[in-house]
């Protein structure tokens, strides 16, 4: 009883935080519900071991990146939308930032993998390190993915480019 | 266009994030009515298994990013009897174990080294032997070899890791004959991303360095292969370098490379094996490096073929408009269509020329949710054997409907699939799956 209050102050206090990572993950508001659901159902059922091991949070979120970019759900989404008209979303606040709003917009192109990439490290301010282990690949995925998504966004990269060579 | 910067990247996520429309839901009911229609789903699931329920029908509304507060918090239910032609299998498929279609083949191994470095299997060096990585953060490694007829594993060598580099992962592997190479990705004191290329006897000894590379390419190497005297690796944006295992040259691309990717020395495509942004675009050729033969792939109506020098995998959508997957000749014939499996949207072509590692198409309806019926008994992958038409069942499934396997990281198409075993007397294991030693 007390871990089921416990669990329920959790979600009270962090809920709205978690939702919006879920959105900057998604990149719309019918999946982020889906998403930050579905993980909290799973940390509710893992709630007894988790808060006493680890920060619930970083468990929370953790999970959030790898259902977002298992690749069996975007499979069955594509089932879904063969299946349900979709009801057409409009993202009429993010429409206000007018400068930001194309590169909203291309975020949305780039395979479920690469956005998770982008958003662990340009918005969760994660290392590579860090962003491997919570994506379950290894740090020359990550930067791999990284460095397609950028160059599809356009985005110019920090760093001097090397000629190939002995160290 | 103007390039962007990464941090209007960095604004435009933080924006979007204090812009995000405001939840139309309480999230502690959400999360509990999720947890209700979970168990449904899962009752649902048994029925299906034993044939009682096929598919929910046509009268079902289906609702998507499912949410109560959506629907003025009421679940949607389907009608009773309505019935459309099912979009999936209505009764799920079933394949027997690895352990019991091939026991000789299969064999449990620690999750973890005494040292606590763990195990990631590579590749088979026999029918008899298979390639242990053992690996902890930022120490050095091991190689070991697992023996399956004594059932020891012994070690070989060690995987060095030069202090002064930091996040320092081995990423691929290869082995031949005569030599054990492998390529690690690491960062300087002051952040420079290199690649190193080393080499060992097969026998043990050791390794030794080959080459350093820096630059741009570093983040593409994609795999590294045993290329006679010489070590190859290929880019994810194409394009196959050698250097002699030597040590005493510089790399070489090879003339004519500019589009290939490795497959396994001397074999190259036109496709990347991983990392592939469009999976369905199929491999048109398959060439040889040393003698520049070029051999096309006939593709017919298939798509995402994955080609090796004799056999391609890939997958085509048959006449019931469900995807299968096909492994065949690069020429086309011998064509076998193997309902009720897919092919993984990156994966590495055809296994010794005979395996395939597929997915299953398990699915046998959608619950009123929407959220796909999918029963535990149906495998996260199979294994199937062109010689013999087995198809045969790997991975670990959990509770929770989820699941995972692993595939030997060998660059060039591994021998070894692995999966959790669970526990035996108070430590972690892993099943492991020697296709070398499938008679």
């Amino acid at each position: 009883m007390k871990e089921a209050v416990e669990f329920d102050e959790f979600v009270r206090a962090r809920g709205t935080a978690l939702y919006r990572y879920a959105y900057v993950l998604t990149g719309n508001a019918d999946d982020a519900a889906d998403l930050v659901q579905e993980a909290l159902m799973r940390l509710g059922d893992a709630w007894h071991r988790v808060e006493r091991k680890d920060d619930p949070e970083g468990y929370v979120r953790t999970s959030m990146a790898r259902l977002h970019i298992s690749w069996w759900r975007r499979r069955r989404r594509e089932h879904l939308a063969a299946a349900v008209p979709d009801a057409g979303y409009t993202e009429s606040g993010v429409d206000r930032i007018d400068a930001d709003i194309g590169l909203w917009k291309e975020l949305a192109e780039l395979p479920a993998r690469q956005r998770a990439v982008l958003v662990l490290r340009y918005y969760e301010d994660l290392s590579d390190g860090e962003i491997a282990k919570i994506l379950g690949i290894s740090t020359g995925t990550v930067r791999s993915q990284a460095s397609r998504a950028l160059e599809k966004l356009r985005i110019r990269r920090g760093g001097a480019a090397l000629e190939a060579g002995k160290v | 266009m103007a390039e962007r910067t990464e941090e209007e990247l960095a604004r435009a996520l933080k924006a979007a994030a204090g812009l995000a429309p405001e939840p139309a839901f309480d999230l502690t009911q959400g999360i509990a009515a999720r947890r209700r229609r979970r168990r449904r789903r899962r009752l649902q699931t048994a029925l299906a298994v034993t044939g009682v329920v096929a598919v929910i029908g046509t009268g079902m509304t289906v609702m998507r990013g499912t949410f109560p507060g959506h629907r003025d918090g009421v679940l949607v239910e389907p009608a009773a009897s309505a019935s459309m032609p099912p979009a999936v299998p209505a009764s799920p498929p079933s394949f027997p174990p690895a352990t019991q279609v091939w026991p000789e083949a299969v064999f449990r191994i620690p999750a973890r080294a005494k040292d606590g470095a763990e195990y990631r299997p590579v590749t088979a060096l026999s029918a008899r032997q298979v390639l242990l990585s053992a690996e902890s953060p930022e120490r050095e490694g091991r190689l070991e070899v697992y023996d399956m007829a004594t059932k020891t594993i012994s070690v070989l060598a060690p995987v060095p890791h030069p202090a002064r580099f930091r996040r320092y992962t081995v990423q691929g592997w290869d082995v031949d004959s005569r030599h054990i190479v492998w390529y690690a990705t690491a960062q300087t004191a002051e952040g420079v991303p290199v690649a190193e290329f080393w080499a060992l006897p097969r026998k043990g000894g050791a390794p030794r360095l080959i080459w350093v590379l820096q630059g741009d390419d570093v983040e593409k190497v994609e795999k590294v292969n045993v290329a006679g005297d010489d070590l190859a690796w290929s880019l994810t944006t194409g394009g196959v370098f050698t250097v002699s295992l030597r040590g005493d040259e510089k790399p070489v691309r090879v003339p004519n490379s500019e589009r290939l990717f490795l497959q396994q020395w001397p074999w190259a495509g036109d496709r990347p094996g991983r990392y592939v942004d469009d999976p369905a675009r199929n491999q048109s050729i398959v060439v040889n490096l040393e003698t520049g033969e070029s051999r096309p792939v006939k593709a017919g109506d298939a798509q995402g073929l994955r080609c090796g020098p004799e056999w391609c995998v890939g997958e085509r959508r048959d006449d019931r408009q469900l995807m299968s997957a096909v492994v065949q000749r690069v020429d086309g014939t011998q064509r076998r269509e193997v309902r009720q499996l897919r092919s993984f949207p990156t994966h590495d072509g055809v296994v010794d020329d005979r395996f395939a590692v597929l997915t299953v198409s398990g699915v046998v309806g959608w619950d009123i949710t929407g959220e796909e019926v999918e029963p535990a008994s149906v495998p996260i992958a199979v294994v199937y054997d062109r010689v013999t038409g087995a198809r045969v069942a790997v991975g670990a499934r959990t509770k929770d409907g989820g699941g995972s396997f692993g595939r030997g990281t060998a660059s060039a198409p591994s021998d070894i699939v692995y999966w959790n075993a669970g526990r035996t007397g108070g430590r972690e294991e892993y099943w492991v799956l020697n296709l070398a030693a499938v008679r």
